[in-house]
């Protein structure tokens, strides 16, 4: 029975031999014998995109901000913008917000899908899914509105309808004007407008 | 004295329609008024204005009060009330005109300086020099 013990003691020190090294070979596999990585191919692009943006002078995330007269901030941002073909003074932008902070402290913002703006006559027309929203408590929307880009001044083509401080509102027109003595700016809701408020004491 | 104004109701937290030419909303501090043949519409009431002013709570998420001015007619259910003006304050469900009230009552006509609607109990309260005139040759 003694040979059985040496037996089975001389094949355990073998096996401590013999297995650190395969582990060892089929460690190295994994950095020698890998596949060659060509580092050096350059990112996936197509030039098509490259060169249609560059003959069209895209802009990307433009941004401009001024100051009125009674030193109310205006500032747009839009995705993209770019020069409209056929008139150079004007500019068609993607996913334009304007953004108005008055000195009184209040916060006007108007977004729309798209916009085309006029520099000649420094207004934007923002047309698509148009939000305006005040900070006195107005958040409304509409199909189409025109801002002025140096005063505080807009107007909406058509009915806007949306929620009040307390309560929802619609109307047949909205217009932001500043009162020329008291320098304030109003919103207007003009053409019929509607409160309901639900008063839950 | 008082007198029977419209059919009493039992919440006073019916729905307020205000309805007007124009909303002219302040943006320096967020005074709305509205102008231009006002109607504030609560249940069976109809109040009626040249202008009105919105007040707002604090926290401006409700309305306090909507103070009209100018000539204002109240109507609710049969009855009918002039003055020059009105504070309608919706939580207490109570309107206060002032300014040669007039208040017709079916036929029966009361007028006074100060009168207050309660929208709730359906009643008029008529405050200062009263004079009624009561229709009786019935």
């Amino acid at each position: 029975m003694a040979w059985r013990e040496t037996l089975y003691s001389r094949i355990i020190s073998w096996l401590k031999v013999i297995f650190p090294l395969a582990a060892l070979a089929i460690l190295s596999t994994l950095f020698l014998l890998s596949r060659g990585r060509d580092s050096t191919n350059a990112i996936p692009y197509s030039r098509v995109d490259l060169q249609e943006r560059m003959k069209e002078g895209m802009v990307n995330k433009p941004h401009f901000s001024g100051a009125t007269s009674g030193g109310d901030l205006i500032t747009f941002t839009a995705e993209t913008a770019k020069p409209d073909p056929q008139d150079d003074s004007k500019a068609l932008a993607e996913k334009l917000s304007a953004q108005i902070d008055l000195t009184s402290g209040t916060k006007i913002t108007f977004a729309s899908d798209t916009a085309l703006l006029d520099t000649k006559q420094e207004t934007a027309r923002l047309t698509g899914g148009v939000v305006v929203v005040s900070s006195t408590g107005y958040d409304v929307r509409t199909d189409s509105i025109t801002t002025s880009m140096r005063e505080v001044a807009a107007e909406t083509d058509g009915p806007v309808s949306g929620t009040g401080p307390a309560g929802t509102i619609d109307a047949g027109k909205m217009v932001l004007s500043t009162d020329p003595e008291t320098k304030d700016a109003h919103l207007l809701f003009t053409n019929r407008v509607k409160l309901i408020y639900h008063p839950q004491n | 004295a008082n007198l029977a104004f419209g059919n009493s109701r039992d919440t006073s937290n019916l729905p307020v329609q205000v309805e007007a030419d124009q909303l002219d909303v302040n943006q320096k501090d967020g005074t709305a008024t509205f102008s231009g043949n006002v109607q504030i519409a609560q249940g069976e009431m109809l109040l009626s204005a040249p202008t009105v002013l919105v007040v707002y709570a604090e926290d401006s998420k409700k309305i306090v009060r909507l103070t009209a001015s100018g000539g204002v007619t109240v109507v609710n259910g049969p009855d009918a009330a002039e003055a020059q003006n009105a504070d309608y304050d919706i939580d207490a469900g109570t309107v206060l005109l002032t300014g040669n009230v007039l208040v017709t009552q079916g036929k029966n006509v009361m007028s006074g300086d100060r009168v207050v609607l309660n929208l709730d109990a359906g009643t008029a309260q008529v405050g200062g020099r009263v004079r009624t005139t009561l229709e009786t040759q019935e």
